[in-house]
């Protein structure tokens, strides 16, 4: 049996190092803080863009089927396949305030390997007088597809001064995750508005970063010294610790899977990644396949897609998917891009 | 939540599975020393943020392991290998260590972490699971090959 006589002793150099980083931490954060950022918020609202209709808050009118679906990474029949993962806070813990709004998180779902994430959030009309601080934005008709879990969903967006942008943010101020924020119709009501929210950590990301989910208001700015700037933030809560996910890889690392993202890392050329990549699907130890998008026939099972690193100077290309539905990882063989196949495993 | 006394106390409750866990991904002494740093200030950071205090030492382990692999991938995209910086790392001399430890360098990393997390720490297969990122069936399957491959190594010296 191995013992600790077996492993060098610790050695004095570490030993004083820890003591050292003991004796000076800092003053320990508080939970919840407003502080402004050092960087420009990039580009909001997308309504003008999209093919969208905008519309004030109505009670939902969408089908069950699709107000099912739209939870169900989080509270629907997938749920279960994730409880272990899942990081459900205690109530009240991880909670933010302003004059009008009350932000808490319901939970947290974050797959650091393929860095895919989902939160849901429940924000609180405070005032009671039915202002929700952003818009609901879905497809018109004609753009609304059965494939396309988004073009069902409604988004939330920004179109004017004083709404609110919500954004999953880390490394202090610095880094901004891609995302999407969702309106759960279902279980929204005038004054009590349920969001959940897709998002991917850029290349900076590094893992183990805390992840912080704010709130800033169109319209405000806090200007820096060096001319950049950015919204104020009104609303802050640090994301619980996550609940590490399992996951399945490529021998060579250019494929990850868990059970909610998929990251796909190429070599540069002249079409991006995330542009080139016109087929996904996840083919089962069964033979089944569970196609995660296809561009030729409409379907696109995702909740967030995003592309980044030819942009910030990286010598590769990935592009990151966060999945509308999941599976039991442990009956998947590999996944299919573009029509070749790339064997998992653990 | 932990005040700062109550913290220390844990840390250097910790501090010995720190630097083997340490020490067995990254080798150098200052980069153990700098991965402890890290995972120290973070886990201060993120106090708030632990839901259960008895599992407060799988828990710093765990971020100890997120910042020995960021040194590990600072390492691979910034320190091209260069023969004459390998040469110049001196190998561990005798007396540091027993065979079976030597046996355990040669393993690869992905089996030497769980044989340390395992057999010399002693966390559950499901905690390491959870540290590694790995389902559990993935972790028990590590241990058995690193078994073997140590026995191999070792020409048949016990190894329960």
């Amino acid at each position: 049996m191995m013992n600790h006589n077996d492993f060098p002793q610790m050695t004095e150099e570490f030993d004083q190092r820890v003591r050292q980083t003991l004796e000076s931490l800092p003053a320990q954060p508080q939970p919840a803080r407003r502080f402004p950022f050092r960087r420009a918020l990039s580009a909001i609202g997308v309504a003008a863009a999209l093919c969208v209709s905008v519309s004030a808050f109505a009670a939902s009118d969408l089908p069950a089927a699709i107000g099912r679906t739209f939870t169900l990474l989080l509270h629907g029949e997938d749920a279960q396949l994730l409880q272990d993962y899942t990081v459900t806070p205690a109530p009240g813990t991880v909670v933010d305030e302003n004059d009008k709004y009350r932000i808490t998180v319901e939970s947290v779902l974050y797959d650091e390997s393929a860095g895919a994430g989902l939160v849901s959030l429940h924000l609180q009309n405070k005032s009671g007088d039915g202002v929700m601080p952003f818009e609901s934005a879905e497809a018109l008709a004609t753009y609304k597809k059965p494939g396309i879990v988004r073009s069902n969903l409604s988004e939330v967006i920004n179109v004017k001064d004083g709404q609110y942008v919500f954004n999953v943010i880390y490394d202090g101020d610095f880094g901004f995750c891609g995302g999407r924020f969702y309106l759960d119709k279902s279980r929204s009501t005038e004054n009590d508005y349920y969001i959940e929210g897709a998002f991917i950590p850029q290349g900076d990301y590094t893992p183990g970063m805390p992840l912080r989910l704010v709130a800033q208001e169109q319209g405000t700015w806090q200007p820096w010294g060096d001319d950049s700037g950015t919204a104020v933030i009104v609303l802050d809560v640090t994301l619980p610790e996550f609940e590490q996910m399992p996951y399945y890889q490529t021998a060579d690392g250019v494929v990850t899977l868990s059970q909610i993202g998929l990251r796909v890392t190429s070599s540069l050329s002249d079409e991006v990644l995330v542009d080139r990549i016109r087929h996904i699907a996840v083919k089962m130890k069964d033979g089944t396949e569970q196609v995660v998008l296809d561009k030729e026939s409409n379907t696109d099972q995702t909740l967030y897609t995003m592309g980044f690193g030819r942009d910030a100077g990286y010598e590769t290309d990935t592009s990151v998917y966060v999945l509308a539905r999941t599976f039991d990882l442990a009956d998947v063989q590999s996944v299919i891009i573009n029509g070749t196949e790339y064997p998992l495993s653990a | 939540m932990m005040d700062q006394t109550e913290f220390t106390a844990a840390v250097l409750e910790a501090e010995p599975t720190l630097y083997r866990v340490a020490k067995a991904m990254l080798g150098s002494e200052h980069d153990c020393a700098d991965a402890a740093q890290q995972a120290i200030l973070r886990a201060w950071e993120q106090l708030g943020t632990l839901r259960r205090p008895q599992y407060f030492k799988t828990w710093l382990t765990r971020i100890l392991i997120n910042e020995c692999n960021a040194i590990l991938r600072r390492r691979q995209r910034f320190a091209p290998y260069e023969p004459e910086a390998a040469a110049a790392i001196p190998a561990p001399a005798a007396e540091d260590h027993s065979d079976l430890y030597a046996a355990l360098l040669t393993l690869e990393d992905k089996y030497r972490l769980p044989v340390v997390l395992y057999y010399l720490e002693g966390f559950k297969t499901r905690e390491i699971a959870r540290m590694l990122g790995v389902p559990e069936g993935t972790v028990k399957t590590r241990l058995r090959a690193a078994r073997e491959q140590l026995r191999k190594i070792l020409e048949g010296a016990c190894f329960a």
